[in-house]
């Protein structure tokens, strides 16, 4: 905010206002934002007004961004770098004949000079607009105004020099379709960067554990991850605090590993999910996984922010095949009544030994004939792959 | 009977907020520049605020979590775009997300249904617009501010801003002429500038 209070005619308050409330007209809107363009002090008077907006929407009760939402964005994003895997494909073929296309009109055009002896007409900015004179004009126009550079060369042989044909100078559309390429190379690239860098985010490294955790029995080394988020979440304690939220896991899953539902069968042993105590430290809204790599034992703890009515957390154990092919077992599901719960789970060895699992959403209805993840990945261990 | 000025709370948010700001702002940027994990942060920051913002106008709290979606895959689509030197992060982000609400009321012909309801909860004094939430002091702060408004101008506010109405449809909503709508609005957004304008200095 500025220190200088500056006033307005009633009328430029009116447009600021209905500017910033989105009520102006797309003409008004246009001419409103020429001003702004130009004048310092209703730019940061905008602002103010704005200002005012975002402290209306910030009084708002708070709510909880829910995680399962971020898992559906985290699926759409992935479904974009899928597009983009295709796109380059799609857009060289089409780009190929686009660029044949332009190649053929500008020899056409430079042949065309040739024969008639003439400069093709461009659009002229000496006698035009410069606000509506795109650059292309201006290049297009410069370079017609310009002399052919014709370069001598003086022949080896000593006969009369050769005049080389000079290159044939971009046309403007040549140089539109340039710059296009080009901008979609950029947003490519760009894209391609932020879909690597959110499968890093995904296939998370592992949250160092600056505290003494207590370890469950059997489990000498815990790795603990947030699901799908690398950040530290609201209301987490930090590494200063006692009974932080590692500390509140582990303990837990040590309290819960009477509750093996079953027999450990083919190296993989379920224990059913089971309700934490509310008074935990946990922050609503952001699962908790963690796993111990040299054992197999891991938990994910959902907690207040169970999946939708439609979608589950599955949590899958991976192993490989005796033909290599990939085995996926789910070892339990988190239910959907929005309480506190815990997934304890032992994961299957794979080829490398090393143990692994992943965490998927799936639907409800298909959750009991599941026989592989179908749904978005939530959460992977470190060094797991799908 | 005189009484303290209630405090408006865009004071005690500023001193925090050109430190969020610089915070959203540089996530944005990041987030143009292809570093995903800004997109987590972003949505760690400013889901739930978003997510309020949308239940609020969508008045479905499913519904609103859909729309939570297209406006994350908006910013992550868009970031490049953000200019901070037009508006604030926080601004620009509201604009997209109660944008694609009100698209989303529109597609589905609900204006009309909000609107009849809201006439039918119509009440001359009532705080319509910005009840207290009783949850947090800035909440409750900008309720009284807000509620400080004269009736007819948080009647605007709330139609224009909340429920995404035209000029046109608050005049025929309120009954009033259009430009009286226009004055409406612009005194009600005049005095809350002037309220943190007075606490600022």
């Amino acid at each position: 905010m500025s220190d200088l209070v500056r006033t307005f005619d009633a009328a430029t308050e009116e447009a600021a206002s209905l500017y910033v409330l989105d009520l102006l007209t797309a003409e008004e809107q246009r001419q409103f934002a020429a001003r702004l363009a130009d004048e310092a002090s209703l730019r940061e008077f905008v602002r103010d007004l704005q200002g005012g907006l975002d402290t209306l929407v910030l009084a708002q009760p708070k709510r909880a961004a829910p995680l399962h939402v971020w898992g559906r964005i985290a699926a759409e994003v992935k479904e974009d770098e899928d597009r983009i895997q295709r796109f380059p494909g799609q857009f060289w073929t089409w780009g190929r004949l686009v660029l044949a296309a332009a190649a053929c009109l500008a020899a056409g055009v430079f042949l065309g000079v040739q024969w008639t002896g003439r400069t093709p007409s461009s659009p002229s900015v000496a006698s035009g607009d410069p606000v509506s004179s795109p650059v292309v004009d201006v290049h297009a126009a410069a370079s017609s105004r310009l002399p052919v550079p014709v370069v001598t060369t003086p022949p080896r042989d000593g006969s009369s020099p050769v005049v080389a044909t000079p290159p044939p100078q971009p046309t403007p559309a040549e140089l539109a379709l340039a710059r296009e390429n080009q901008r979609l190379r950029d947003r490519d690239r760009m894209w391609s960067s932020q879909v690597a860098a959110l499968n890093r985010v995904l296939q998370q490294q592992p949250a160092p554990s600056p505290l003494p955790v207590v370890l469950p029995p059997g489990v000498s080394r815990l790795q603990v991850f947030r699901l799908a988020n690398t950040n530290t979440p609201e209301g987490v304690r930090h590494a200063s605090d006692l009974n932080s939220l590692p500390d509140a896991l582990a303990a837990l899953a040590a309290g819960n590993r009477g509750a093996l539902v079953g027999p450990p069968a083919e190296g993989s042993a379920t224990l059913a999910a089971t309700d934490a105590p509310t008074d935990l430290p946990l922050n609503e809204g952001q699962p908790i996984a963690f796993f111990d790599p040299e054992t197999g034992r891991g938990a994910v703890a959902l907690v207040n922010d169970s999946p939708s009515a439609e979608q589950n957390f599955v949590v899958w154990s991976q192993s490989t095949a005796a033909d290599g092919s990939l085995v996926y077992t789910p070892v339990g599901a988190a239910s959907a009544d929005r309480s506190t719960a815990v997934i304890s789970f032992t994961a299957s060895a794979s080829s490398g030994g090393a143990p692994s699992f992943m965490v998927t959403l799936e639907p409800v209805e298909s959750i009991g004939s599941l026989s592989a993840p179908r749904g978005p990945v939530v959460a992977l261990p470190p060094a797991a792959k799908p | 009977m005189a009484s303290e000025p209630i405090p408006f709370p865009g004071v005690e948010r500023r001193a925090e907020a050109a430190a969020d700001d610089g915070t959203d702002i540089r996530l944005l940027a990041e987030l143009a520049q292809g570093q995903a994990g800004a997109l987590a942060e972003l949505y760690r920051r400013r889901g739930g605020v978003l997510l309020s913002l949308l239940i609020r106008i969508l008045g479905d709290d499913r519904e609103a979590e859909e729309v939570l979606q297209d406006t994350f895959i908006q910013l992550w689509r868009k970031a490049d775009q953000y200019n901070p030197a037009k508006s604030g992060p926080l601004t620009w982000m509201v604009m997209i997300a109660r944008g694609l609400a009100l698209d989303r009321l529109r597609r589905r012909n609900r204006l009309s249904t909000v609107l009849d309801e809201y006439r039918a909860s119509r009440l001359p004094d009532a705080d319509v617009s910005f009840p207290p939430v009783g949850e947090a002091e800035t909440s409750e702060r900008v309720s009284h501010a807000v509620a400080g408004l004269p009736g007819e101008q948080r009647e605007a506010l709330e139609l224009a801003f909340w429920r995404g109405c035209t000029q046109e449809e608050i005049a025929r909503v309120t009954g009033s002429p259009l430009g009286t709508v226009k004055a409406r609005l612009r005194r009600a957004m005049m005095a809350l500038r002037t309220k943190l304008k007075d606490r600022h200095e």
